[in-house]
């Protein structure tokens, strides 16, 4: 597959991964940008690893969140905290309550809340993206269902 | 069919599933499309710009190690089949100075002749790498 073919098949899956990496990284669109460059930069490096052409939007998942795990572990907060309070906060749009109780949950219930709701893949396949168990995943889904229930109440009050 | 195309957006719709109505109407608005593609070609031309520049790398290497390899076998087998001539008029000259060094007029000899295989097969690798066609090929370009 040569670098145009691999830009028509991302041109096609861009919007999918971008939205799944937005609401991963709790509204931080610049971020998500930047993810999703990294992670269509990995897979463009082993798409040798690529077994079925067919499963490319579950594959680049995958990559993806592991990039942003990866991400997070090697987040480092580098500003202090008089410079960090005059950033402006991002303008608030109609998801705010949902980012803001994404935030609060850990970022595997996220992950697999988001693969489910927003990606529509069932248990196995979430389990598959994210190299976990079948059963790992429905309690990660029914956990994370019940943290986000309760938090998005809190947020509505 | 593939378990990609097989997914919809609305697996097991649970009723009064309240998650489900919050993510089915989920569409955030992102940064152009054509913007990203643009940025991530870009960035895929840098990296196949390495890529080709390491690939050229590896390849000089490699050959420059033959090169350099071949020579100092070259070297050692020329300078080791001469080596008894040489020990007889190296110890001639050593045994008017010093007979006891004279004694190990041999041991200096193969000494000799691993360090000049050695320096020759280092040259020869510093020589090959730097005129490789890959290289001259490269110094064009970036002129």
């Amino acid at each position: 597959m040569d670098r145009s073919q691999f830009l028509q098949l991302v041109s096609d899956n861009q919007e999918r991964l971008r939205r799944y990496l937005i609401a991963l990284c709790c509204g931080d669109s610049q971020l998500a940008d930047d993810l999703a460059q990294e992670t269509y930069i990995k897979a463009y490096l082993s798409l040798d690893s690529i077994r079925e052409v067919g499963k490319f939007n579950s594959w680049i998942l995958r990559i993806a969140y592991n990039t942003f795990l990866s991400n997070r572990r090697s987040y480092r907060p580098t500003a202090d905290i008089d410079s960090a309070c005059q950033v402006a906060a991002p303008a608030p749009d109609d998801y705010q309550a949902l980012y803001l109780a994404l935030d609060q949950i850990s970022e595997k219930e996220r992950s697999a809340i988001l693969l489910y709701y927003i990606q529509g893949y069932q248990s196995k396949e979430i389990a598959e993206i994210m190299q976990s168990t079948d059963s790992a995943v429905k309690q990660l889904l029914s956990r994370g269902r019940t943290h986000l229930r309760n938090l998005l109440k809190l947020e509505q009050l | 069919m593939n378990s990609d195309q097989q997914n919809n957006p609305s697996p097991n719709s649970q009723p009064g599933d309240e998650l489900r109505q919050l993510f089915d109407g989920f569409s955030p608005s992102l940064s152009d499309g054509r913007q990203f593609l643009r940025r991530l070609d870009r960035q895929l031309r840098a990296v196949e710009e390495v890529r080709r520049a390491s690939r050229a790398t590896l390849l000089r290497c490699r050959t420059a190690v033959w090169i350099a390899a071949l020579i100092g076998v070259l070297t050692g087998t020329l300078l080791g089949a001469a080596s008894p001539s040489i020990i007889k008029s190296l110890s001639a000259i050593l045994s008017t100075v010093s007979p006891v060094v004279s004694e190990y007029s041999s041991m200096i000899i193969y000494l000799l002749i691993g360090l000049c295989s050695a320096l020759t097969a280092i040259l020869a690798f510093d020589l090959a790498s730097s005129f490789s066609p890959s290289r001259s090929a490269e110094n064009q370009s970036e002129k």
